[in-house]
């Protein structure tokens, strides 16, 4: 049987239900965001304490990170590592150390961006944060 | 009434060596912030956005009829990372622990054009 090409491609939306205390529920069903140039990359690390460099496949258009609930260290997100950064996640001790977020790349995407580990005892984080490019 | 907050990214890669691979995040709940809404027409320079009280995110939309190029930093001397360009924007889920604020560094004034925050 003859394989049909498929196209390159990538789309990436948010979907998003939220209520308040009277409520008022917003729905958000964004824009898609589309790459014709999909890098189709991803990876899985043990993130050590410290800053962890993660490379950007060329031609990305964003990523999607996925903090999993065995992961025990604070979590910042940062362009360089000498950055103050955003803290986007927290250690096992709170339910605040799990989930998944992305956030999108501008024209050109970076080389690279860093993820900061704040493990206590300093270490590898016993699983495994997965990136995945689109 | 209970506060909720159910945010889910969906979509899809195709192409890969297996074929399409499907995007349906795990849906990310969470019931302890005040939803807020924020809309901004960002000044040239650093804007620094303050965070509702126990948000666990926010949802942010750069319109992609701005020609800015927007940067997301912690503080405004991060080097940070460039999230939108000119006709490079959309809508993006960032998680927040304990952030009382952040920043988005506008190349220049969207005068006119309204950028979103979504908190959860």
């Amino acid at each position: 049987m003859a394989t049909i090409p498929q196209t390159k491609i990538s789309l990436v939306y948010v979907d998003a239900t939220i209520t308040d205390s009277l409520g008022i529920t917003t729905e958000i069903t964004s824009l898609v965001t589309e790459n014709a140039s999909a890098p189709i990359g991803s990876s899985r690390i043990k993130l050590v304490d410290g800053n962890n460099t993660i490379l950007v496949p060329t031609g990305s258009r964003g990523v999607i990170i996925t903090f999993n609930e065995l992961c025990d260290s604070f979590k910042i997100l940062k362009g360089v590592g000498v950055d103050i950064g955003i803290k986007v996640a927290s250690d096992f001790l709170s339910t605040r150390n799990s989930g998944v977020f992305m956030f999108l790349f501008g024209a050109s995407p970076p080389a690279s961006f860093i993820i900061n580990s704040l493990l206590a005892p300093a270490g590898t984080d016993p699983d495994y944060t997965e990136f995945l490019f689109f | 009434m209970t506060i909720t907050a159910a945010v889910n990214i969906k979509g899809y890669i195709q192409a890969l060596g297996a074929g399409r691979v499907e995007i349906d995040s795990i849906v990310f709940d969470e019931a302890t912030a005040i939803p807020t809404k924020v809309v901004l027409e960002l000044a040239s320079g650093a804007n620094t956005i303050s965070c509702s009280s126990s948000c666990r995110g926010v949802i942010i939309t750069n319109n992609p009829a701005s020609t800015r190029t927007k940067t997301l930093k912690g503080v405004a001397g991060d080097t940070g990372i460039v999230i939108a360009s000119s006709g490079f924007g959309g809508t993006f889920v960032l998680l927040l622990d304990a952030v009382s604020s952040f920043v988005i560094n506008s190349s220049g004034a969207d005068t006119g054009i309204l950028t979103e925050f979504q908190f959860f």
